[in-house]
């Protein structure tokens, strides 16, 4: 686990310092689709507001972003809490709790959705004391990341609202990650629904990527760059998470397009960024 | 006018979510804020219409002594260094208390668990994966008698409650045919009380939890970490279930860690 996030935030450094990395989305879907570039996710963040092709936000209304660390009844004891013990090394198990509420209209000029969103994360560290100035050590024994969006589209027809489920949930006992370039195993689902008709979240994990100069180029694992909203099996939507680009198929219904577009919307403006990516 | 449009949308919507929610989606549940567990000035607890009362302990609960290990202390005068010798520690939790729904008697619950800690470090035998021999005896046994019905007494086991063993922690409610178990488990929640008129009532959160199963079903479901603590419970719960399951969640709230 740990080791994922000096592989990420080395790539992020590499990424960052040489050059613009973009996403490689195929020809077959990007001929049929149209690519919008979203405004407002950086800089000034009190009354944040998003914009990208046709569509905008209202000010994003955000709740108080609560987290608490302490200790907490742990869930397990590992091999490692053991070796710890015997070796009478300064140890402590904390559990992190991060809680994150928002809400805001999104519109196309003529119609709009109102959109209410919650991320939670709960995360079971084991905290090492080393007492050198190498500072404390963590290792995640399990968390659970979920965020979870309601959608209601304001029309004059009777329409249910939808419904975001995204969560991700990691076991250090499930994992079957054993070499240094390994990701973690995640059990992790995503779907919004009304009710009748779901639409299926799917993150998007590439390992080939374009340059600035537009060659291709490979990461070493696969990085976490975005999502990719199916409808039965066919792509959609891409939220492109590199270069904050919303892709969307150009044969989808007004009222789709802003359901994808309140999707997009709601998941780029989280703030609790799950550890793994 | 907006708020019959919003009554009309979420009742179609909530009568066809079910089909279309994932496996571990139990979003029918109903949440109940866990209070008092953490204040230490609260000797009660409580949630829903429901409220503990005569939480008793006993002594031994509070005061744990381990097993003196002759063994370990012919390893200590030899000079054997301490990851060597072996733990062997003996810790227990006995308590009872009493459930209330609506200030009248339901329930009166008594609980024993006991952890016999018995590891060694495998150095000189032939290891196993994780190094260690690990013989823990890791048990929890209650007995919970509804009060409107005197025939109605049921049985708690459950086994490696404090996860000191690679194995799933669980157990399970038994009276007369009917079971109910219960297992440690990530589920995802719904995090407020159903409100037809409030939108935000939709949303949900993973938590890790106890799930209590009747019929491969699962109709409840308590918060193991202590923080946010909350219970979840099906509508349709029969009433005398749900102050079964009310007392157990109260017992799987009330237990102390045994590991140590």
């Amino acid at each position: 686990m740990k080791r994922i996030i000096y592989i990420s935030t080395l790539f992020v450094i590499v990424l960052t310092s040489c050059t613009t990395v973009k996403l490689a989305v195929p020809e077959q879907f990007s001929s049929q689709s149209t690519s919008m570039h979203v405004k407002g996710l950086n800089g000034w963040m009190v009354n944040q507001k998003l914009s990208f092709g046709n569509y905008y936000t209202s000010a994003v209304k955000r709740g108080w972003n609560v987290s608490s660390t302490g200790t907490d009844r742990p869930s397990g004891v590992t091999t490692e809490d053991r070796l710890l013990k015997m070796f009478n090394v300064e140890k402590s198990n904390v559990t992190l709790n991060q809680k994150n509420k928002y809400q805001f209209t999104v519109q196309d000029g003529n119609q709009s959705a109102e959109v209410f969103c919650i991320e939670k994360v709960t995360k079971e560290q084991l905290v090492v004391k080393t007492n050198t100035w190498w500072g404390d050590t963590h290792q995640t024994k399990n968390y659970q990341y979920s965020f979870s969006a309601a959608i209601l589209p304001l029309k004059v027809k009777e329409d249910a609202p939808w419904q975001l489920v995204l969560y991700n949930n990691y076991d250090r006992n499930k994992d079957t990650a054993h070499h240094f370039f390994d990701l973690p195993y995640l059990e992790e689902e995503g779907y919004i629904t009304n009710g009748t008709e779901t639409i299926h979240i799917k993150p998007l994990r590439i390992q080939q990527f374009v340059r600035k100069d537009g060659r291709e180029a490979k990461f070493p694992v696969r990085m976490m760059s975005g999502y990719e909203l199916r409808i039965d099996d066919g792509v959609v939507g891409i939220i492109d998470s590199f270069d904050n680009n919303i892709w969307m198929y150009n044969e989808l219904d007004s009222d789709t397009k802003l359901l994808l577009a309140a999707v997009s919307s709601a998941l780029m403006l989280r703030k609790i960024q799950d550890t793994i990516h | 006018m907006k708020q019959i449009y919003l009554l009309t949308c979420l009742i179609a919507f909530y009568t066809a979510l079910a089909a279309q929610t994932p496996a571990n989606a139990y979003l029918s549940l109903q949440p109940y804020e866990i209070k008092g567990h953490n204040n230490p000035l609260k000797l009660n607890i409580t949630f829903g219409n429901y409220k503990t009362r005569y939480i008793k302990r006993s002594l031994g609960s509070i005061f744990n002594f381990g097993r003196v290990s002759f063994e370990n202390i012919l390893l200590d005068m030899a000079g054997v260094p301490d990851y060597v010798q072996g733990t062997n520690q003996r810790n227990k939790d006995i308590f009872s208390f009493d459930l209330t729904e609506n200030g009248e008697a339901i329930s009166n619950t008594r609980c024993r668990a006991i952890l016999h800690q018995n590891e060694r470090v495998r150095l000189l035998l032939p290891s196993d994966s994780s190094f260690f021999s690990i013989n823990n005896v890791d048990f929890l046994q209650a007995v919970i008698m509804l009060h409107n019905d005197s025939s109605q007494v049921w049985q708690m086991a459950a086994s490696n409650l404090n996860g000191s063993m690679n194995e799933p922690q669980k157990g399970l409610l038994r009276h007369d045919t009917t079971s109910i178990v219960f297992e440690k488990t990530t589920m995802l929640l719904r995090e407020k009380a159903v409100d037809r008129t409030d939108v935000s009532s939709l949303l949900a959160t993973m938590n890790m939890v106890y799930s209590f199963t009747l019929n491969n079903k699962v109709i409840a479901a308590v918060s193991y970490k202590d923080t946010e603590k909350r219970f979840w419970l099906h509508e349709k719960t029969d009433p005398k279930l749900a102050q079964v399951i009310a007392s157990a969640a109260m017992v799987l709230t009330l237990r102390r860690q045994l590991y140590q």
